[in-house]
């Protein structure tokens, strides 16, 4: 069948909560381990994020401080100007012109203590007019007046003064932004470190997690029953082991590095225009309700159609894949253009459904910016009519401005962020459903230390079902002395696997026992069964490891040891043509060996582990003959000597074992040697006179 | 302004980068989005408006903040900047709309026309291409590799539009305000060109390392799931842990040496856009105080200096995307250069079903090896031949030799008293009913699996079909019936059914000559006679040749080959090679006691 390249994620669904406390508080205990990485990652991210805060707001001083330091003039008594002058916010923000006047910064009275502001509001007089203030002493007459010891030019005559005079009086300021600009790039540095040091830990912290949550999954599945892993096909547990795993990476470094930080960002956002100026903050806070909820309903209509999108997508490359597959069907049956009409379809429906997402985008990425904009726009206005009236400072402004614009983005980001979320819990729940699966062969608690066996097997009144009311054998018995051989007869379904899937503990039986040197098989150790049974599965599965390795598993074999097992199966030969003989790693399932090739290997890593008790599934895949005869020499050195229970279809290997079981609907039939069955003339009989019936 | 996700765009895009850019591929992507050009108009001109607009509004700003610090603002002034903002955000939309739809849209039509080529190419490649070039090769260029293709025409169009306009603009709008100033605050932005270009590159391949690390440890998961039992038997679980904890350990240790760039580029980026705006602060400062600039346009020079930020990265940005872009156009065309090997012949007429092979060898092309070595025999109309031989022995070669799948050299093979290559390659096939030796069905339901060589067919014709290969009853089982789907989404059928199913389609298209390749042998042999009994009963004068490892499928034929290191070492009837004592024979005695064993304890089980 074709490789349907997207197959993973079919069962996947991401619908669901995008929060569970039940889900997080498990997801927690794997990041317990990291948590002074978390804390460390946290105390970076406050650095960059307060930093990134900062910035904007260091404008501001710099343009209310230094370049636009103004003052206006305000007069009362002077006893009054006395007690106003003691409450003085900060150095230089009041200033005596004379005993019944003062000049007040103009910045300063942004913030200001409510109780001075309403000293000033309802004293004396404050003048709308602003000045800059220079010494008496540089006054040149090109503009303003006199003072007492202050040269006061008027904000729009500041032009009138030559620039070089300028520069020299206000050497001050020049230096103070000079100051603060190091400042500012003092802090971005520490930002830029801060803002590394926050992904990294982060990343290190969540990958370490993931590390831990993914081992654990995968060791726990490897403990579970057969009966597990027949009811989920492979692809879905790998899925749950990689991709799953990977989603809750995606929540750790997505979401975990941004969401908090974008938080925090927002909230400190709203908590520095709150103390600029509430007013202004709260209506120009008033358009977030707006954006946020058209920013999620963007969210909401992209998911559904990136859904369609990916399931589009999958099926046009399952299309490919599947004429690629069957090119040559294709050509031989002339089937070119029907099947090029077929993809072409569904590479216009692909078309089509990523056209509509074009539109979604198209519409709502811009209707969200010009959101964003209304809410700059009214800032604009509130507050450059604030402006005018004194209440607030320009570079409150154009701080506000600033402020406002970066608060967008990490709003409409978090909205992305819950998806992320969604698709992780999902994912968590799925992990943490199979954590919660107990193995269902275990090992008893109070079984026998590890033995080592004669190798004398008995079944006793063996019953077993996969589910409930399919019966899959019924009333088995029948033992075999050590170093004697069992051969299983019988069609498809008859139970013969299922006879060596009890023997290995890979099920356990409904009723009955299982003996083995008269011991219950579930009183054994788990070490007992794996120490002296070896099992040949009739698919010859090879791992990509080495060939030695492949033989050697995990047994601890030295080189002449794995070498005497493969000559023993005479696959030395064609293993040492291989380019590093045993040393060859294999490709993935061995692809690159016959099938007849890849059964030695499994005959020699059988026999290599000198089992007291072999248990084959014989294959019956079509081998050439040369093969095939060694092979067939294969089982019969590997049943030298040892207690054997094979299913069997080469008549040559059913006629040498000791005794033949014909097997039927779970039932014994018949049982006895080959002669005995043959003196019976019962089905067995019958099989063995028809081919001879046939062949003439 | 178009900079949406700059990680996942730097990150997107097809694997393998060729470090210089290949220029005929460039040149021949270009040529494909030109074709495109009204729309990429479109979308310029849409494009120039937003930037234009965009431009407008530190504008705004200063002439606000001018009036506000020379105390000349009323509330009217304070209204008409406002409403502005709202004029220009609204006009920003409507363009930004449409140069989305425009350019964007004409990448996926770019797409969409690459793939319907590439697609009907990929059709006509001969089956030896595909012999040497796996499947999931090709995927990744129709994949990834026309992904790179569109996001070069689409968002590095778009990009390098967007920053050229953008950069111009902007700095002129600087250097109208102080020429000093923007030679001044500038120093440091094109550094973070040089930081994209640089580690975009960079964060690229290691991007691939964390995909290659990813699917290791899918590999390895798969393997040991799919090997469970062998390694539940042997106890083998400890290894497996070992070898799954190198492996996720791989994805962490890539990860964190991806997270290393990208972790440092944002910052990095951000730092020195930031690091201008602190050369403004500093110098523009100086400025403001000196009088030399309002404090109006130390504003608007911020806000432009901010806007000069993005086209700067986009640049590094867009430079990585078309070498992408080329390095996959570059692959996709060597594989549409490939010139269709097989062609059509002179001969137009009718052929009957009479062929003549003499003295056939044949190389694959690029090989040395002789797969088959001057074989002659001749199958009159009518006949049935039988070829046996080991594995590897090149029967299957041979047959696909007589349909064209293959091109055997000239004079070789003979169809009606012409040679093969001078017919029409349709009329060749036309003849076959060919049911290969991998069974490969589609994922179609099974009527349609099995009316698939001709254009429709009614059921009970299917039904017909199905009764002939056997396998009609067993269709009526399934719950769906004939309507039943095949593969993933449907029913997962034995290896049996799947070869009578391709029989029965084999017999769809009313073939003059049946080539079974092993086709037979996940087939009872009783079925398997029931089979030839039945065929030989209702189609007269069908040609068959029948490939099989089983003597019994092939011991009532006309002629038997037998094949050996692709040479015909054996010709006769069953009779005939039993009476020698070759090959054949000895195959016969081997097989005669196993097969009915085998036929009645397994029943096809795979």
């Amino acid at each position: 069948m074709p490789p349907h390249g997207n197959s993973s994620f079919a069962d996947d669904t991401i619908e669901g909560k995008g929060y569970d406390s039940k889900l997080v508080k498990r997801l927690l205990h794997y990041v317990r381990p990291h948590r002074r990485l978390i804390f460390l990652a946290m105390f970076f991210m406050l650095i960059s994020s307060s930093v990134e805060l900062l910035l904007p707001y260091v404008t501001k001083q710099g343009i209310d401080k230094y370049l636009a330091r103004l003052y206006q003039v305000y007069t009362d008594t002077p006893a009054a100007c006395d007690s106003l002058f003691n409450l003085e916010p900060a150095e230089g923000d009041f200033v005596f012109l004379s005993p019944d006047s003062l000049l007040i910064r103009k910045a300063s009275m942004d913030g200001m203590d409510p109780a001075v502001s309403y000293l000033i509001s309802s004293g004396g007089h404050l003048a709308q007019e602003t000045y800059y203030l220079f010494p008496a002493d540089r006054y040149e007459a090109e503009t303003g007046r006199i003072q007492g010891d202050y040269w006061l030019v008027p904000e729009k005559d500041l032009g009138k003064v030559p620039p070089d005079k300028l520069m020299s009086i206000r050497g001050k300021d020049v230096a103070g932004i000079t100051r603060l600009a190091l400042v500012f790039m003092g802090l971005l540095l520490v930002s830029i470190l801060a803002g590394y040091g926050h992904v990294m830990t982060l990343v290190v912290a969540g990958q370490r997690s993931m590390y831990d949550v993914r081992t654990e999954l995968f060791n726990h599945i490897q403990t579970l029953s057969l009966n597990f892993f027949s009811k989920n096909p492979v692809g879905r547990l790998v899925t749950r082991v990689s991709n799953d795993v990977e989603a809750l990476n995606e929540m750790f470094s997505a979401v975990l590095v941004n969401l908090v930080k974008d938080f925090l960002l927002v909230a400190g956002t709203i908590t520095i225009l709150l103390l600029m100026d509430w007013k202004l903050a709260l209506i120009s806070l008033s358009v977030l309700p707006v954006f946020t909820f058209i920013s999620i309903l963007f969210r909401r209509k992209t998911r559904t159609i990136y859904r369609k999108v990916r399931k589009h997508l999958a099926e046009l490359n399952s299309t490919i894949a599947e004429d690629i597959s069957g090119v040559k069907v294709i050509q031989i049956f002339r089937q070119e253009k029907a099947r090029k009409q077929q993809y072409l379809e569904v590479n216009d429906n692909y078309y089509k459904i990523s056209m509509k997402q074009l539109y979604v985008f198209g519409v709502f990425r811009p209707l969200i910016e010009v959101v964003a904009q209304v809410g700059t726009a009214i800032v604009l206005i509130y507050g450059g009519l604030s402006a005018i009236s004194g209440a607030l400072t320009i570079g409150a402004l154009v701080a506000f401005i600033s402020y406002v614009r970066q608060m967008f983005r990490p709003i409409s980001d978090m909205s992305e962020k819950y998806n992320i979320m969604q698709s992780a819990m999902a994912s968590s729940e799925r992990i943490f459903n199979i954590l919660d699966t107990e193995p269902e062969v275990t090992q008893s608690p109070d079984a026998l230390p590890p033995l080592k066996l004669k190798g004398e097997v008995a079944f006793e009144k063996v019953d077993f079902r996969y589910e409930e009311d399919t019966p899959v054998l019924r009333d088995i018995s029948f033992s075999i002395a050590p170093g004697k051989s069992i051969a299983l007869v019988g069609p498809t379904g008859a139970g013969k696997s299922s006879i060596i899937s009890l023997m290995t503990r890979f099920w356990d039986v409904d009723s009955g026992r299982i003996l083995l040197d008269g011991t219950d098989i579930r009183d054994h150790s788990v070490d007992t069964l794996k120490n002296n049974t070896s099992i040949v599965l009739q698919d010859a599965f090879i791992f990509s490891r080495s060939v030695a390795d492949n033989i050697r598993l995990s047994s601890n074999l030295s080189m002449e040891e794995v070498r005497r097992a493969a000559d023993m199966v005479q696959a030395t030969e064609f293993i040492d043509k291989l380019p590093h003989g045993f040393d060859t790693v294999m490709a993935e399932r061995g692809a690159t060996l016959s099938t007849g090739q890849k059964q030695l290997i499994c005959f020699a890593r059988a026999l290599a582990h000198d089992p007291r008790i072999l248990i084959l599934d014989e294959a019956t895949s079509n081998v050439d003959p040369t093969t095939e005869q060694l092979i067939q020499r294969a089982i019969d050195t590997l049943m030298e000597g040892r207690t054997s229970i094979i299913v069997a279809h080469r008549l040559s290997t059913i006629q040498k074992c000791d005794e033949i079981l014909v097997i039927d609907a779970g039932r014994i039939l018949e049982r006895g040697t080959h002669q005995e069955l043959l003196a019976k003339r019962g089905i067995y009989y019958n099989l063995y006179l028809l081919q001879w019936g046939n062949g003439k | 302004m178009v900079q949406n996700s700059f990680r996942g765009c730097c990150l997107a895009g097809a694997k393998g980068r060729g470090p210089k850019l290949d220029r005929s591929s460039l040149k021949n992507l270009y040529s494909r989005i030109f074709k495109h050009k009204k729309a990429l108009l479109g979308g310029v001109v849409a494009l120039i408006g937003v930037d234009g607009l965009q431009l407008l509004v530190p504008q705004i700003f200063r002439k606000l903040i001018d009036a506000l610090a020379r105390g000349t603002a009323d509330s009217t002034l304070v209204w008409r900047m406002g409403f502005s903002i709202v004029a220009i955000a609204l006009g920003m939309a409507f363009f930004r709309f449409f140069w989305r739809i425009f350019i964007v849209g004409a990448s996926r039509r770019l797409e969409r026309d690459l793939r319907a080529e590439f697609y009907s190419h990929l059709q006509k490649l001969p089956a030896q291409y595909y012999d040497k070039t796996k499947v999931g090769d090709l995927m990744a260029h129709a994949t990834n590799d026309i992904n790179a293709v569109r996001m070069a025409a689409g968002m590095a169009t778009i990009a390098s539009f967007d920053a050229l306009f953008m950069s111009v603009a902007s700095v002129i709008m600087l250097l109208l305000i102080d020429w000093r100033l923007t030679l001044i605050t500038m120093i440091p932005l094109p550094f973070i060109t040089l930081l994209v270009t640089r580690f975009g590159r960079m964060l690229h391949d290691r991007f691939e390392s964390v995909q290659k690390a990813f699917s290791g440890l899918t590999e390895k998961t798969q393997e040991s799931f799919s090997g469970i039992r062998v390694i539940k038997a042997y106890g083998d679980e400890q290894s497996e842990r070992k070898l799954l904890s190198e492996k996720a350990g791989k994805c962490v240790h890539e990860n964190i040496r991806l997270t290393r760039i990208w972790g440092f580029m944002q910052p990095l980026v951000m730092g020195l856009a930031m690091m201008s705006s602190s050369i403004l602060l500093m110098v523009g400062g100086r400025a403001v105080i000196g009088g030399s600039i309002s404090l109006g346009q130390f504003v608007a020079f911020s806000s432009y200096l901010a806007m000069l930020t993005w086209p700067m990265m986009a640049i590094g940005w867009v430079v990585n995307l078309l070498q992408r872009g080329a390095a996959s156009m570059g692959r996709l065309e060597k594989i549409m250069n490939i010139k269709p090997a097989i062609a059509d012949g002179p001969v137009s007429d009718q052929p009957e079903p009479a062929i003549e092979v003499k003295g056939l060898s044949y190389t694959y092309p690029g090989t040395d090896a002789e797969v088959l070595s001057d074989i002659s025999f001749s199958i009159p109309a009518s006949s049935t031949v039988g070829i046996v031989g080991r594995t590897g022995s090149g029967k299957t070669t041979l047959v696909e030799l007589l349909m064209r799948l293959y091109d055997p050299p000239a004079g070789t093979v003979f169809l009606d008293g012409v040679d093969v290559r001078q017919r029409e390659l349709s009329k060749v096939r036309g003849l076959f009913g060919y049911v290969p030796q991998e069974t490969f069905l589609f994922a179609l339901s099974i009527a349609d699996n099995i009316s698939f060589g001709v254009d429709s067919l009614p059921l009970e014709t299917v039904k017909h079909l199905a009764e002939l290969a056997e396998i009609h009853s067993e269709i009526e089982g399934f719950s769906q019936g004939y309507e039943t789907m095949v593969g993933e989404r449907g029913i997962t059928l034995s290896g049996g059914q799947k070869q009578r199913i391709a029989i029965a389609r084999a017999l769809a298209v009313s073939p003059s000559i049946l080539v079974l390749d092993d086709s037979l042998s996940a087939i009872d042999t009783e079925t398997e006679s029931a089979i030839l009994e039945k065929l030989k009963k209702e189609i007269s004068g069908l040609t068959n040749i029948l490939i099989a490892h089983r003597i019994s499928t092939v011991q009532h034929a006309d002629l038997i080959l037998v094949l050996d290191h692709g040479k015909l070492v054996e010709k006769g009837t069953h009779t005939e090679l039993l009476g020698k004592d070759g090959y054949y024979s000895e195959l016969y005695r081997m097989q005669q006691l196993e097969e009915e064993v085998e036929k009645r304890t397994e029943g096809g089980d795979r």
